[in-house]
């Protein structure tokens, strides 16, 4: 199995109205998604929902194609308004799992299909001595999952091969399909496992203790859709 | 227009969307744009548009998905100018 995810911030100062190229849009989305952001509600929220669709169909392309290239308007998310949104990669049917908490919209991609997606978790992880936010997912990635494996996060290791991750256990070599990604305040990580570990997909969202909002994130809507919600559902939340 | 000047104006539209301002004091052709300098995938597409705006040329995603340096950036406008 090979999972693609994505963590969008829509708090953060450059995912704001406005903050983005006049010709973004265009550039990045199908004429059908760009009639489907100007229909919702809160179109600041439906381009991002969109954008981390896309961006995690594109790393779980990449995977499946080491060649292939980033053309965000070719990774059309078919179906937003549906709870059954699917993009196209490798020319295989992919369906979009998104989910969305406070500001953090969460999106998850992966092939083949899974019958059925646990529910998204977010968790405070402590703040490191780096500030460097790709070394903070790993750290809380590795802690976390060590924790799903009931080992030592000191015996995992991510490797990244190209632009790809990898977990590793031990001297064994990859265990586990594996997708980061680190956005404002946010990390995330999805985590295909098989083998020994069984088969199943572990994903989470972390956000820095320093950042003190777990609380007030977790306070979810009650329109809070779970698994492969409607992009429309997650968009229209209330908050921010 | 020379090498330098292109280079210049490459880093001058990296500059607003670079998140490590260390990488930016010495960056070079060398220097990664997305691993060095941070910039984000999302942000990129704005720097390329800024690109095609500032250069008055049009970018591909083919062509973009190949930059992955600074100086990748500054041969790829320069076979564009050319």
């Amino acid at each position: 199995m090979h999972v693609g995810d994505d963590v969008v911030d829509l708090a953060d100062p450059e995912t704001r109205a406005g903050a983005q190229h006049p010709r973004f849009d265009e550039r990045v989305f199908s004429r059908p998604e760009r009639a489907w952001i100007c229909a919702q509600l809160k179109p600041h929220a439906a381009r991002w929902t969109l954008w981390a669709a896309k961006e995690s169909a594109f790393k779980l392309a990449r995977k499946l194609d080491p060649g292939a290239i980033f053309s965000p308007v070719q990774l059309c998310v078919h179906g937003p308004q549906t709870q059954t949104p699917w993009v196209s990669v490798a020319g295989r049917r992919a369906a979009v799992h998104v989910e969305r908490i406070g500001s953090c919209v969460h999106a998850l991609v992966s092939l083949p299909e899974l019958d059925a997606v646990s529910p998204l978790t977010l968790a405070t992880f402590e703040p490191g001595t780096s500030d460097n936010p790709s070394h903070a997912v790993r750290r809380f990635a590795l802690g976390a999952l060590g924790a799903h494996l009931g080992c030592d996060a000191g015996v995992l290791r991510i490797v990244r091969k190209g632009r790809i991750p990898q977990l590793y256990v031990g001297a064994s070599g990859p265990v586990a399909d594996l997708s980061l990604a680190h956005h404002g305040r946010f990390v995330s990580f999805a985590c295909a496992l098989s083998g020994p570990y069984g088969t199943r997909l572990i994903r989470s969202v972390g956000v820095s203790s320093e950042h003190g909002s777990l609380e007030r994130l977790r306070d979810r809507d009650a329109t809070h859709d779970r698994g492969a919600a409607s992009l429309s559902a997650c968009a229209a939340l209330a908050c921010p | 227009m020379t090498h330098q000047e292109v280079f210049q104006k490459v880093v001058g539209v990296l500059k607003p969307y670079v998140k490590n301002e260390a990488a930016l004091s010495n960056v070079s052709e060398a220097t990664n744009i997305l691993d060095d300098l941070k910039v984000n995938s999302a942000r990129l597409v704005d720097v390329v548009l800024e690109f095609e705006d500032l250069f008055e040329i049009q970018i591909a995603d083919a062509d973009a998905d190949k930059v992955d340096t600074v100086g990748d950036a500054v041969s790829l406008i320069e076979a564009k100018l050319s």
